[in-house]
């Protein structure tokens, strides 16, 4: 019973994950080009999002999305910063 | 390669959408695409009226309801202009005699029957009535009827003096000595006009049951008869600025709704009410019920004074708190520059007052940029590849990392404007307060600020449906803005062809989303343009020193 309920509930986490990625991705091609390059990071902060969520899972990976974004402004030097 | 064809897909599908929405729309909702309606003065200039002069007055639901009436009468008080029939004391039109309408300074008119369907207070048990007596006071109206199984029914309407409340009365009187059974159905609301355009959007039908589930509809839905089982708390109707609603303070077994006409494309001819399944009427005893009906502005303040739970009918968005706190920063800068247009002006300013310490810090770090400049170019010498694309983005970042600058602003203060937008957008769709208020040419700030029209724009293929024919000065206004500053922005660095064609399409899409804006949105993002035109003007000063 629990093993159905865990195997449930990552269904759940994978259509999830998807669902967001697939927002991120649509954003970046499409209405990114609304911001034109605001972003003081490489790789930028939906991209890393996106990576961070592959590899750190849900709530990581918008943990750390959050926190590069709060990082993002003109107090922070930017520049190179991948998902570790 | 791939990105630009992204880009030109993109374009295609906004066109696309652009283009082919309106159409399904229109095949769809015609009624949100009828013109708006003409509020009639003369229904309720009349009193009272005789209805043999109107054309043919058909019931409305021959099967339960034989709707006919004799005469009107109109009640006044501080707050309303009410019209009621005799002798079912249904309410055929309320006025709001202390909100005037914008465009014509007349009271507006909330609500009005035509003479086809039954009003508020409609009952549905008037089978063979014989009228008995009927008694009108400025603020109240009684009516007495007697039904064919004795029962006597006693209809008081009475004005509320102070708030937006009308109390109605239902007082049926059994003298007979047997117990009776009824069952009844009463509208609570009806008759809702909207203004039309956009307003055709936020017209809603919504059910709030005691357990407090809330049921909305779109008014536009609403076609064939939809009952909704469970204690009943209130019935009725939202609109962009006003509430119509009714509450029964009995116990209600179903809420229902339906279209009285389905030939008219308004919203006028929707009934929402509520049913009694049984109804005891003791032998020789009496039963009284009461009704409170809330007509008037959609309005926290306004709802909640009746401290009956009205104010429950405008549903909580999510930006619907932040939109609150804007509106009342606004009310504030309304007070002192006693106009909303300069008040949305001088909201832009103090937001870009708060993002001020970052502007400034990516001001001064520009003189170190210009040092970087030489090493970027460089790099992108080295890189020269597009397979390289990735790489060179890399190092040019480590590099500006290296002297602690950076030319772009961060993602953090675009993403702080977007709530800021989102709760300015609420304000202007949905306060009674930002109605009607003038700006310069702009007429009205809760609208798009259509300075003039152009019948052969309206004709064009896609240029037709977007603009409705209107030339809207305000967008253009903008996208002139916005093409100015990405000129000035992309002048300073080298930028990829596609950067630059984005720079050219990204005005021209902004504005075509602008185009039928609220003119106060539009306003308040020329503002900070302009805003972010000064600083960009300032730091190409700043490094030609």
């Amino acid at each position: 019973m629990l093993r159905w309920k865990k195997q449930h509930s990552l269904w759940y986490q994978n259509r999830l994950t998807g669902i967001i990625i697939a927002g991120l991705k649509f954003y970046r091609n499409h209405l990114s080009t609304l911001t034109l390059g605001c972003c003081r990071f490489h790789p930028s902060c939906s991209e890393y999002m996106k990576q961070a969520i592959k590899t750190k899972g849900i709530l990581a990976g918008l943990g750390l999305g959050m926190r590069r974004l709060l990082r993002c402004n003109q107090f922070h030097a930017g520049g190179y910063d991948p998902v570790e | 390669m791939k990105k630009d064809a992204n880009f030109l897909l993109a374009i295609a599908g906004t066109l696309l959408i652009l283009i082919v929405y309106p159409l399904i729309m229109k095949q769809f909702f015609p009624q949100y695409f009828a013109p708006p309606q003409q509020t009639r003065q003369e229904d309720r200039a009349r009193a009272p009226v005789d209805e043999h002069s109107q054309p043919s007055i058909q019931p409305a639901r021959p099967e339960t309801t034989t709707y006919s009436s004799t005469n009107s009468y109109v009640l006044t008080s501080n707050q309303y202009q009410v019209v009621v029939n005799e002798p079912a004391a249904d309410i055929a039109s309320i006025a709001l005699l202390q909100i005037l309408e914008p465009a014509t300074q007349q009271p507006t008119l909330l609500m009005h029957t035509d003479n086809k369907s039954p009003g508020i207070f409609n009952l549905d048990i008037l089978e063979g009535i014989l009228p008995q007596s009927s008694e009108v006071l400025p603020d109240e109206a009684r009516f007495i009827y007697q039904l064919k199984t004795q029962l006597t029914v006693e209809k008081r309407v009475m004005l509320n003096e102070g708030d937006y409340g009308l109390v109605l009365e239902l007082i049926i009187n059994n003298p007979t000595a047997q117990e009776q059974k009824l069952h009844y159905k009463l509208i609570g609301a009806t008759g809702i006009t909207s203004s039309g355009g956009i307003s055709n959007r936020y017209m809603e039908q919504t059910t709030l049951l005691e357990n407090k589930k809330i049921i909305k509809k779109n008014m536009g839905s609403i076609k064939g008869e939809a009952s909704t089982p469970g204690d009943i708390k209130i019935v009725g109707f939202t609109t962009r600025y006003f509430a119509l609603a009714a509450e029964p303070l009995f116990k209600a077994d179903y809420a229902y709704n339906y279209k009285a006409d389905a030939l008219d494309t308004s919203f006028r001819s929707v009934i929402a009410g509520i049913g009694v399944s049984e109804l005891v009427i003791p032998a020789n005893g009496q039963v009284t019920q009461r009704i409170i009906v809330y007509a008037g502005p959609a309005t926290h303040k306004d709802m909640s004074r009746l401290n009956l739970g009205f104010e429950d009918l405008r549903g909580k968005g999510v930006f619907a708190g932040l939109s609150e706190l804007l509106l009342m920063l606004l009310r504030a800068l309304h007070n002192i520059f006693r106009n909303y247009g300069l008040a949305v002006i001088a909201l832009s300013i103090i937001i870009n007052l708060f993002l001020y310490p970052l502007t400034m810090k990516s001001l001064k770090s520009m003189k170190e940029l210009q040092a970087v400049q030489p090493e970027v170019e460089e790099l992108r010498a080295r890189y020269k590849d597009p397979k390289d694309a990735q790489k060179l983005n890399r190092e040019i970042m480590e590099l500006y990392k290296k002297h602690k600058t950076n030319p772009a602003g961060g993602c953090l203060p675009m993403l702080l404007q977007m709530p800021v937008f989102f709760a300015l957008y609420g304000a202007l769709m949905k306060s009674i307060e930002l109605r009607g208020a003038g700006f310069l040419w702009i007429k009205d700030l809760s609208a798009p600020d259509a300075l003039f029209m152009v019948q052969a724009l309206n004709k064009m293929p896609l240029l037709g449906s977007l603009t409705q024919g209107n030339i809207n000065l305000l967008p253009l206004l903008m996208i002139a803005a916005s093409f100015y500053q990405q000129k000035m922005t992309t002048s300073q660095g080298k930028m990829s062809e596609q950067q630059k064609t984005m720079a050219i399409f990204m005005p021209i899409m902004l504005g075509a989303i602008f185009y039928n804006f609220p003119a106060g949105l539009v306003l308040y993002f020329l503002t900070n343009t302009l805003f972010s035109c000064g600083i960009q003007m300032r730091i190409t000063k700043s490094l030609q020193r």
